[in-house]
């Protein structure tokens, strides 16, 4: 802002289509020319379309009460907010989804690994037994269980479970010196 | 914008991605009129909004006022497609976690010609190969009938599934539940069976049905009904018996009970210090997989639902009885005139046309004898009425507490009769007029096993987990002391010496000490009378030096004259003992 405007009563009365002569420069006479920035209400608005110089004013927007300005302010707020809850909610929902078939699955895995859990044990049982009764058979060439064909161990003496390592023997206390 | 104002707030809920709302444009000069955008916009926007007000209408009615109908509507479409039916059970394992019975699923196969996507011919050789079948019968069942062909039953979980991956067409396979008992006829008596309907019929699958079966959970499907099914935890219920050891005693029973034709036999192993049954084979069996085709009468357990006169297996009870009460010393001398009259009953002993009187024995060799005068004397000591009470004591009348179902109760005469008439005292001195199951036998010869207690004989350990922790136990009553550990020690070096040189030496296992008795009981006919059938029967406890294994054997009417405990049940036993010596790790008896 290098410029000032200088309004003066005869300034309105002796208007003669240039306000070169109105304005003062502050600074250096030659920037006098872009001057534009001057208020409407010291001109009459009959000399703004002949003058070059001549500045618009740019409608600003008209100030809003207060209860509304707080209403758009909810507004955007609530619109956030919103937004945010659906994409929570999308979230959540997609979340249990998820689980759901997760859980389904691993269940399904469970019932199928229980299936074959007893599927092994049939077959494996099933083999036990018909190796149990071929062993049966004289031709077989098995023998039953008797004394006279068994070892006996005696059970071992319970060992202290910690090895002790060999303690260099504590000098036994001395009641009264030695001499000797 | 006035007009525009409230559609605006109505619009609010539903557009709220779109604050810049056309409608909020300063309006339009020129003039009103139906080709005007304003007026097409709104009757668009009118539209839409009608249209969701529609569809929230038929939401609402649908989820809020049919809803419930909806549902259950659902649930009978789905619960018509096939499922597992049934509950299931837990295995039954016995002590070495060997698996007694199992459940498994198998698949009935119906084909349906009429939906074949390819020639008869093409699926009978398919399904002819899956399921080792004849493809001519197969083509010629297919030719018959449009459809439902039962094809197969009992089909296996793999079997299935190899058809089931050929992805044929007009196939049914429909899985059923069903118990599968690996050892076949081993645990029959035991365990019982699971008939085809799915119910528990005998044995313990039906005394511990509750126990047995899985606790229903709910299924975590998403978007199905909650239907529930069986809760498949990994417990199983774990028996007390051994499978090793029942097959040996299974194989030798039936050796004996056919060497001999006789009608019926049993074979019980009890550890006397808990009342464990460690062996119970019964013979004649049957296989739990094929029930259907067994004799009704086997599916009971004699063991347990039968009762017989113990005849002299129950003499060492009595010597105990006598010697608690102090009414004789061991080394007492009795005299054995081999013959008695009792008003008009004579009792006499079985040897006596061959040895007559024996004169004065000592209480051994009462025992060793198997003296039936000798007994009758030792127990006309005691007062008939406290022998009465003594029986009682020993739970003859009353339950011994075992798993197995339809236990048959010890019958004994009235205490009235008993008392008042001296005949009873004195057959029941010999162990007969009275009857009591093998089992009870078993527990009252525990008693003098383990220093006097009488313990519940059981088969039942409890329901285990994987690492065989104890989940639940069934309950057991405390034993109470019958005999002291003096009366106890006595009567078993008794029946040593009965082994040793008496009546029991067929079942002498070398370098072991093994106490014993015989037994060889007239049965009574079905006119009350003593007829010529007879029970013989061996009772052996061992080792002597710490008694702890009770080893019975009962054979019912073996034939041939020379069927007595010493020649039937005796050398049983001894095959018995030979296994549980080497199997339950009891070292041979160091020479005395």
């Amino acid at each position: 802002m290098g410029f000032a405007v200088r309004v003066d009563a005869d300034g309105a009365r002796h208007n003669d289509g240039s306000s070169q002569s109105n304005l003062v420069s502050l600074h250096s006479p030659s920037h006098v020319a872009g001057a534009q920035s001057i208020p409407d209400a010291v001109h009459s608005p009959a000399s703004k379309p002949s003058t070059p110089a001549e500045v618009k004013q740019l409608p600003t927007a008209p100030r809003l009460p207060l209860g509304l300005k707080l209403l758009v302010g909810l507004q955007q707020g609530s619109t956030i907010f919103t937004g945010g809850l659906v994409a929570a909610a999308l979230v959540i929902y997609s979340w249990t989804v998820y689980l759901d078939k997760s859980v389904a699955r691993a269940f399904r895995e469970l019932e199928v690994l229980k299936v074959s859990t007893q599927q092994v044990t049939t077959v494996n049982e099933t083999l036990k037994h018909s190796m149990a009764e071929q062993a049966e058979s004289p031709t077989a060439g098995f023998k039953p269980f008797e004394p006279k064909r068994a070892i006996f161990l005696a059970p071992a003496p319970v060992r202290p479970s910690v090895e002790h390592a060999p303690m260099p023997e504590a000098p036994a206390p001395m009641s009264h010196p030695l001499g000797y | 914008m006035g007009s525009t104002g409230v559609p605006y707030l109505l619009l609010y809920p539903f557009m709220v991605t779109q604050p810049s709302n056309p409608f909020q444009r300063p309006p339009a000069r020129r003039p009103r009129h139906l080709a005007s955008p304003r007026f097409r916009l709104v009757t668009v926007w009118a539209f839409l909004v009608l249209v969701m007000l529609g569809l929230s209408a038929r939401l609402i009615r649908l989820q809020l006022v049919m809803g419930d109908q909806l549902k259950v509507q659902a649930q009978e479409q789905r619960q018509s497609l096939p499922q597992v039916p049934r509950a299931s059970r837990r295995p039954i394992i016995d002590r070495q976690a060997n698996v007694l019975a199992v459940d498994r699923v198998v698949y009935t196969i119906y084909a349906h010609p009429m939906l074949f996507s390819r020639s008869r011919e093409e699926m009978a050789a398919t399904l002819g190969n899956v399921l080792n079948r004849s493809q001519d019968t197969l083509l010629q069942r297919f030719q018959e009938q449009e459809t439902g062909i039962q094809v197969a039953v009992d089909v296996s979980e793999e079997l299935a599934e190899r058809l089931r991956n050929l992805r044929l067409d007009g196939l049914d396979l429909l899985p059923s539940q069903q118990r599968f008992y690996p050892q076949q006829a081993l645990m029959s008596q035991l365990v019982g069976y699971i008939n085809l309907e799915g119910e528990p019929q005998a044995g313990l699958e039906y005394a511990l049905q509750d126990q047995l079966l899985y606790d229903l959970e709910d299924v975590p499907f998403p978007n199905s009904l909650q239907q529930q099914q069986p809760n498949r935890d990994d417990l199983r219920l774990q028996l007390t018996l051994d499978s090793r050891l029942q097959r040996v005693a299974q194989r030798n029973l039936d050796a004996t009970v056919r060497r001999y034709s006789a009608k019926q036999g049993a074979l019980i192993v009890m550890d006397s210090r808990d009342g464990a049954i460690l062996s119970l084979a019964v013979t004649p069996t049957y296989d739990p997989n094929r029930y259907y085709e067994a004799n009704v009468e086997q599916f009971k357990n004699w063991v347990v639902s039968d009762l017989y006169e113990p005849g002299s297996t129950f003499k060492p009870i009595n010597v105990a009885i006598a010697l608690e009460e102090g009414l004789i010393v061991p080394d007492e001398y009795i005299y054995d005139e081999g013959k008695l009259e009792y008003d008009q009953w004579t009792i006499q002993n079985v040897d006596y046309k061959a040895v007559g009187g024996r004169g004065s024995i000592n209480i051994t060799d009462v025992l060793r004898h198997s003296s039936n005068v000798g007994m009758v004397h030792i127990m006309e000591r005691l007062k008939r009425s406290d022998y009465y009470s003594w029986l009682e004591k020993m739970g003859l009348g009353s339950s011994t507490g075992i798993e197995l179902p339809a236990e048959a109760l010890a019958q004994l005469k009235s205490r009235s009769q008993f008392v008042n008439n001296p005949v009873e005292a004195a057959t029941t001195a010999f162990g007969q007029g009275f009857s009591l199951n093998p089992i009870q036998l078993a527990q009252l010869h525990s008693a003098l096993a383990n220093g006097g207690q009488l313990v519940s004989p059981h088969v039942v350990r409890g329901l285990v987990d994987p690492e065989g922790n104890l989940a639940w136990q069934p309950q057991r009553p405390d034993g109470k002391k019958l005999f002291s550990k003096e009366t106890t020690q006595t009567v078993v070096k008794m029946m040593e010496a009965v082994v040793e040189s008496g009546s029991g030496q067929p079942a002498q296992v070398a370098n072991y000490r093994l106490g014993g008795k015989t037994g060889t009981a007239q049965k009574a006919n079905e006119y009350g009378e003593y007829g010529d059938g007879r029970l013989v029967s061996f009772v052996g406890i061992l080792p002597v030096e710490n008694p702890r294994y009770v080893v019975l054997a009962v054979i019912d009417e073996p034939l041939g004259e020379d069927s007595y405990g010493s020649t039937v049940a005796a050398p049983l036993v001894k095959s018995v003992v030979e296994s549980l010596v080497v199997m339950a790790g009891v070292p041979p008896s160091t020479a005395e």
